[in-house]
């Protein structure tokens, strides 16, 4: 064994921190302490082995790989948005083309939806309209000068024949409409739905629906947004016409509306859910789920996302599973994969497993260690390794230095709580 | 901006820098993570040779940005960006039990080899050497762990690592000496020719 020379020679540390640190004591010790070098085996050894050992700690550095340095940067960029407040303004955000389509089929599933409770709906009518007027007493839209009867509403002439309601054609928004739907914006639940009902009836028919439609989205955008978003939440309690009416919405407004909802609510998030089942494409539901998912993620939120997470992945078909695994593997944002990964095991889908093991045998140490954990929980208790379904052992074995911490993870996910005797 | 500000700031980092710095102070997120950007990696090394633990070393390095984009105001260009952010990471990873692993290892700080297939004896050797490091480094003191890696990895003089620690370039100097010897203890065997 060799003896670290420090101590042997008093002019060890000078050599070091001349030769190696280039922090000579004055102008002329370099010359001096070389002539000693020359002399002196204690210092010269004490010099190797300070380079060697310099050099051991810089070898021995953990640098982040690019695919994580990008990560540490997004988790940045992220929390400085989280920062500050918001800025002001919302820019409206670029639908990509696929996102687009799933939209389509989430208009599908709504008009279908829309479709059965037009019967209820046709009932009331022959019942007679049920809604009120407005009762909140805190707003009313001006009166236009040839209102119809029931609640007063800015509305214009109904052409002679046609029901109460919007002139369908379309045209500029005439000033006298803007109040109406400023009244929609700043509405209470209560009140929204009864400015609206008395046109229940009226809605349902594609002219008038339209034109609201288009009153709606011919406000600045963060309005109709607005707007959009409170007919969608009507969607959810049932209102009928609210559903035919978000069908009717333009898929731009549509999904910021989607976002709008499911930020303010992240907990009910049926409609992402149900918008991913409906979708026929695999690909594009699963691209819906994880851009909605991304949108939450920069904007932050106060709801737990591991719950979040389980409730829209988990919920994704089993047809979805290549497309969302062919998604997480494309993506950098490891922090999502990892959420996805934790879904996937805490959902114990039957297609988990699958997805499970194409993890285990990736190369990031946490996703596979997330994956590899996940599938211990999914064995069934006094379940051994050979036991195990061939595709698991087979991810097992691909990796030999996981597969005793494999097997390790096993018997720790079996260990429950001590039983009470 | 000061006029002496911009002449020290234009002799040391580039006109980019500058410009980037500038826009940082009035808010701007995006010429902050462009300014930072290139000194992430070595930031989060630091962090990880601190925390000795991947997850931990993210969190710090996170925490450190965060923090110096509230405080871009207060970086008078005395010192490098990149040391005025090293002494911000470490002034963080100073704080008692925040940042540091301790009790049993959870499941997910794991360290698992990435190596299939048979292990060839010096990969075997090498990852040993590489642990026993590790941890020679993890026992010295904080700020003796951070002056030999600022001086063997990042290349700082004795008055760079006073900077980034505080206190005077004699102080460095001991710190990394010391560690040194320390450390040169631990893995004598390892130095052996």
């Amino acid at each position: 064994m060799s003896a670290f020379p420090g101590a042997s020679c008093p002019a060890s540390d000078r050599v070091v921190a001349c030769f190696l640190d280039g922090a000579p004591a004055d102008p002329s010790e370099p010359r001096f302490l070389a002539e000693h070098l020359a002399e002196c085996a204690t210092c010269t050894r004490a010099l190797q082995d300070a380079r060697r050992l310099d050099g051991l700690v810089a070898a021995t550095c953990q640098r982040p790989d690019v695919a994580h340095e990008a990560e540490l940067l997004a988790r940045l960029r992220a929390g400085l948005t989280n920062s500050r407040p918001a800025q002001t303004g919302t820019t409206a955000p670029r639908v990509p083309r696929r996102r687009a389509l799933a939209l389509r089929s989430l208009v599908a599933l709504l008009g279908l939806a829309a479709l059965a409770l037009s019967v209820t709906t046709t009932q009331r009518e022959a019942a007679g309209p049920t809604a009120a007027a407005p009762t909140a007493t805190t707003l009313q839209p001006p009166a236009a000068p040839h209102a119809s009867e029931g609640p007063t509403l800015v509305l214009p002439d109904p052409p002679a024949g046609s029901r109460a309601g919007f002139v369908p054609e379309s045209r500029p928004l005439p000033t006298h409409e803007v109040p109406f739907v400023r009244a929609l914006q700043l509405a209470t639940e209560a009140e929204f739905a009864n400015l609206l009902a008395p046109l229940g009836a009226a809605l349902l028919d594609g002219s008038e629906r339209d034109r609201l439609v288009q009153l709606v989205d011919g406000l600045d955008s963060p309005s109709g947004e607005r707007v959009a978003a409170r007919l969608l939440r009507q969607v959810h309690t049932g209102v009928p016409w609210s559903l035919r009416l978000a069908a009717r919405l333009p898929e731009p407004t549509l999904l910021r509306a989607l976002r709008v909802r499911v930020r303010g609510d992240v907990a009910r998030s049926e409609l992402v859910v149900l918008a991913a089942r409906a979708n026929p494409e695999p690909a594009l539901a699963v691209e819906l789920a994880l851009g909605l998912w991304a949108d939450l993620e920069c904007r932050g939120g106060s709801a737990p996302r591991e719950h979040v997470a389980e409730a829209w992945f988990g919920a994704l078909p089993t047809r979805c599973v290549p497309a969302l695994v062919a998604e997480l593997v494309r993506t950098q944002n490891g922090e999502q994969r990892v959420r996805c990964l934790h879904a996937l095991a805490a959902a114990e889908a039957p297609h988990a497993a699958t997805t499970l093991a194409l993890f285990a045998r990736g190369p990031r140490h946490e996703e596979a260690l997330l994956a590899t954990f996940a599938l211990a929980r999914c064995l069934p208790p006094g379940a051994r390794l050979d036991d195990l379904r061939p595709a698991w052992s087979g991810a097992a074995r691909a990796r030999p230095a996981t597969f005793t911490e494999f097997l390790r993870l096993c018997e720790a996910s079996r260990r429950g709580p001590v039983e009470s005797e | 901006m000061d006029a002496d500000l911009v002449t020290r700031t234009q002799e040391g980092p580039g006109a980019d820098e500058v410009r980037l710095l500038h826009a940082a102070r009035l808010g701007d997120r995006d010429a902050f993570t462009e300014l930072v950007g290139v000194h992430v990696a070595a930031l989060h090394a630091l962090a990880h040779r601190l925390c000795g633990d991947r997850h931990w070393a993210d969190d710090l390095t996170q925490e450190t940005l965060l923090r110096a984009f509230l405080g871009i105001a207060g970086f008078r260009a005395e010192c490098t960006l990149r040391t005025w952010l090293f002494g911000l990471l470490i002034r963080l990873a100073g704080e008692p039990r925040r940042w540091r692993k301790e009790g049993p290892v959870h499941l997910h700080d794991v360290e698992i080899p990435d190596r299939l297939g048979a292990e060839v004896v010096d990969v075997a050797y090498g990852r040993e050497l590489g642990d026993r490091v590790a941890e020679a480094m993890e026992r010295l003191p904080l700020r003796q762990r951070a002056a030999l890696h600022l001086r063997a990895v990042e290349g700082l003089d004795y008055a760079g690592i006073a900077t980034v620690l505080g206190g005077k370039p004699g102080a460095a100097r001991m710190l990394v000496l010391e560690a040194r010897k320390k450390l040169g203890a631990r893995l004598a065997r390892y130095l052996e020719p």
